[in-house]
């Protein structure tokens, strides 16, 4: 190669390197959106975080609870119940079709109960599926749902029912087979997501994108510049210090307005020094949680002494009265009152991978400092802490509970924090697990409000677990982008989403 | 024969790497099943996927599967995402070596020419290349990356902040998407490189078989093409044995910050998920990684030097 030639070479690779980059792939009709978390995998009944924005772009459920809780035509157009509630009998769809073509019925209904309660398929809503004694086929487009007991919470359950394909079951982990109004193109691992519209969806008034895609960024300087960058056109789940200077900048903040996830620190019962429950009721007391999402959300947070469900059944039954303020009095005198006014040391257990939960427990730390309660911050990854919790392997731990904002007995019968049998903390009582029972099987309002308000109060007086703030999920998007719904778990709904 | 001698050495370290590998991934507090069956899950679900991922036979049982599997060229299934671990490497290990190579090719045309200048030159020049490898080595990649797409990326737009592009049918593209987190990696590398090269060379120009081919009357260029810099060589290649292990370190943070669908993502996401099968593949394909440079460094020992060879 002569002298010259070298250089044109060395020329030319320097000039696509400092080229502008190519326009963003953002044409019309496409979002492009960024997240923190990849996809777990296609299988709709995983629920963590990362599977969220594909639940309702691939799948639909069988109803949609709006934010008053009342459910919505999906898959089930409508229903009624009979046998005074022990049967749910859903009419279904018609027209609907699966991405492989196939016409979706009663038969897939039935085959998706019996699926979500097998253990081994470990789909997330198991225990609430599980109240479904049987599913019946009475034609192609009616299915009866049979019921040892009234479940009052069942329309929970069919909001989180995404109905699967079962002549996709063995591949649904990277092959999604539902009913959405997109379908999944192309797939990267740990990278990219790309789902195009789907042209036989049942809703012809969605989608109104061509094509959504979604990229992995795990990093939150990166997430905050791609957008930035107008790299992408929206993004999930950036840190909270960076909503005000991108509210100035003209981007749309979206926070969830009615939070499915709240903080709670979990105290193990039978770890001596909280053994007494006046020591939890301290601890409990002396958590500044307006400080925390003061700091950490940026007031974009509320801060929680009750699951709100369970705080708004104890209002309708006449309210349950407790403090709402730091009292840090009150608490070194229910310390001392369980002798241990002189203190003690303790260890908190935090998921250090959960955004947020290090800030919060720097304030716990901090707090019941002052009460005397010196707490060695213990900070671990997701898969090392939740084998503790299950083996009981703590002392003070923070976690996230979900379902907050359902029906309580979604919460109650299946969080970890709150089940009766089963629960991490160790906590157990019979009064609080039939009322619990109670309120599962009681049709009656006003009853199922007076068991729940009972609840409450033994959830504050024994403060197993002690909710703090919640953790909304927040959306930016760029200018111009409309549209953007959540479901009541915060999972993105983007057919009804309008491109840049 | 010495070719072969250094290839059989190997065999050993690789069965103790990946018995190694196996017996502390398995020990690593936290298991699939766990991760698997969601936070909320009742300790029968839990021991109903246990027993399905396998994970209830004795350790020595699964890693005689594993073995045997692997034997047959199958590495199994990932648990969490459904993919086979062959897919996830197919898709991973291209774009690692494209950053690698990116990087270490930046890396040696950097280092390379400034430790070589400033060791002739000396004066400014040896200040300038002194204070641009202490900068390279004091700074950590999260902060360069992050800076760079601040500068080129968000501000002056000459890049996309993250993500890939296919090689074809757009280079310009790919290049575009390839330039920042190759900076990154490069960045430290380069400084290593150019403080070694100076370091060294600095030292050989002073040996009196350079005085003796100065002398001689061969020019400066010659000198040291010709006798300093091959004499200052095998240090350096030593040193970019060592460096490239530490090259992969680094690749597991530039690729996390920018979103690049390498091996080290993949490593990263599946030990949060204590997914067994992709865990185990990649640290042995990285090991293998490892003992090849291992083994070319050793073959370019021999190159530079005959005498190693012989001995």
């Amino acid at each position: 190669m002569s002298r010259w030639s070298a250089v044109v070479v060395v020329g030319a690779l320097l000039a696509a390197l400092l080229a502008p980059a190519p326009p963003p792939a953002g044409a019309a009709g496409a979002l492009r959106f960024a997240l923190t978390t990849d996809i777990f995998n296609f299988d709709p009944t995983q629920l963590p975080a990362g599977n969220y924005i594909m639940m309702n772009q691939l799948y639909d459920p069988l109803v949609r609870e709006d934010s008053e809780m009342h459910p919505q035509p999906m898959l089930a157009q409508s229903w009624e119940f009979m046998n005074n509630g022990l049967v749910l009998r859903l009419h279904l769809r018609r027209g609907v079709t699966f991405a492989s073509g196939r016409p979706f019925g009663a038969d897939d209904v039935v085959a998706n109960i019996k699926r979500y309660q097998d253990p081994v398929v470990a789909a997330n809503v198991r225990a609430a599926a599980l109240a479904v004694r049987d599913a019946r086929k009475v034609d192609d487009a009616t299915v009866d749902l049979v019921f040892d007991k009234p479940d009052p919470a069942v329309f929970d359950l069919l909001d989180f029912l995404y109905i699967v394909d079962p002549a996709g079951v063995a591949n649904i982990k990277t092959a999604p087979a539902g009913t959405g109004p997109f379908r999944l193109t192309a797939r990267t691992p740990g990278t990219l997501a790309v789902m195009t519209r789907n042209d036989r969806y049942w809703d012809r008034s969605v989608p109104a994108l061509d094509r959504v895609e979604v990229h992995i960024v795990a990093d939150d300087p990166a997430l905050i510049a791609n957008l930035t960058a107008k790299a992408v056109d929206a993004i999930e789940g950036p840190q909270p210090i960076h909503l005000a200077s991108l509210k100035q900048q003209g981007y749309g903040v979206m926070v969830q307005a009615s939070p499915s996830l709240y903080f709670d620190i979990l105290m193990n019962v039978t770890s001596p020094p909280i053994r007494d429950n006046r020591v939890r009721q301290a601890v409990s007391l002396a958590i500044d949680r307006a400080e925390f999402v003061r700091l950490f959300f940026q007031g974009a947070g509320k801060t929680a002494w009750l699951p709100p469900s369970l705080e708004a059944a104890a209002r309708r039954a006449g309210g349950v009265t407790y403090e709402t303020k730091v009292d840090l009095a009150r608490a070194r005198s229910l310390m001392a009152q369980a002798g241990e006014g002189g203190g003690f040391s303790g260890t908190l257990m935090v998921p250090s991978d959960d955004p947020g939960a290090p800030a919060l427990a720097q304030v716990i730390q901090s707090n019941l400092a002052q009460i005397g309660i010196h707490l060695q911050l213990q900070l671990e990854l997701t898969a090392q802490v939740r084998p503790r919790w299950f083996a009981y392997d703590y002392q003070f731990s923070l976690h996230e509970y979900g379902r907050a904002n359902r029906d309580p007995d979604s919460l109650l019968r299946t969080a970890v924090v709150f089940r009766p049998q089963d629960n991490i903390t160790q906590f157990h009582s019979d009064d609080y697990s039939a009322l619990i029972d109670k309120g599962a099987t009681t049709v009656d309002q006003r009853a199922r409000d007076a068991a729940y308000a009972e609840v409450a109060k033994i959830v504050l007086d024994q403060a197993f677990t002690v909710t703090l703030a919640s953790d909304p999920f927040i959306f930016v998007t760029a200018p111009g982008i409309r549209g953007l719904a959540t479901n009541l778990e915060g999972m993105p709904i983007l057919g009804g989403v309008q491109g840049p | 024969m010495y070719v072969v001698s250094r290839a059989l050495q190997a065999i050993p370290t690789l069965a103790v790497a990946a018995m190694l590998l196996f017996t502390v991934t398995h020990l690593l507090p936290g298991n699939p099943a766990l991760i698997y069956a969601g936070p909320d899950a009742t300790p029968d679900v839990v021991a109903a996927v246990r027993r399905s991922m396998g994970l209830n036979d004795p350790l020595p049982v699964q890693f005689a599967r594993w073995v045997e599997r692997m034997g047959r060229g199958d590495f199994g299934k990932s648990v969490i995402s459904g993919y086979t671990v062959a897919d996830l490497l197919r898709q991973s290990v291209g774009p690692t070596v494209e950053l690698a190579v990116a990087a270490m090719a930046l890396s040696l045309a950097v280092g390379l020419a400034l430790g070589i200048v400033a060791a002739i030159r000396r004066g400014a020049w040896l200040r300038a290349a002194t204070a641009f490898s202490s900068l390279a080595l004091t700074l950590p990649n999260f902060w360069t990356a992050i800076l760079l797409i601040l500068v080129f990326a968000v501000a002056l737009r000459w890049a996309p902040p993250s993500g890939i592009a296919p090689l074809l049918p757009d280079p310009g593209r790919a290049l575009a998407f390839l330039v920042l987190p190759a900076l990154t990696l490069s960045f430290q590398l380069s400084g290593v490189i150019c403080r070694f090269t100076q370091g060294t060379l600095l030292e050989v120009l002073r040996e009196d078989y350079i005085r003796t081919a100065r002398a001689k009357g061969l020019g400066q260029t010659g000198t040291v093409l010709q006798h300093a810099l091959p004499n200052a060589m095998i240090p350096l290649v030593t040193v970019l044995g060592i460096e490239f292990g530490r090259l992969l370190g680094g690749v597991v943070i530039v690729e996390w910050i920018f979103a690049w669908p390498g091996l080290g993502r993949l490593t990263v996401q599946a030990i949060n998920n204590r997914d067994y099968a992709v865990i185990q593949a990649a640290l042995l394909l990285l090991t293998i990684t490892v003992l090849g440079v291992n083994f070319a460094v050793d073959m370019l020992y021999g190159l530079i030097d005959p005498r190693i060879r012989y001995s």
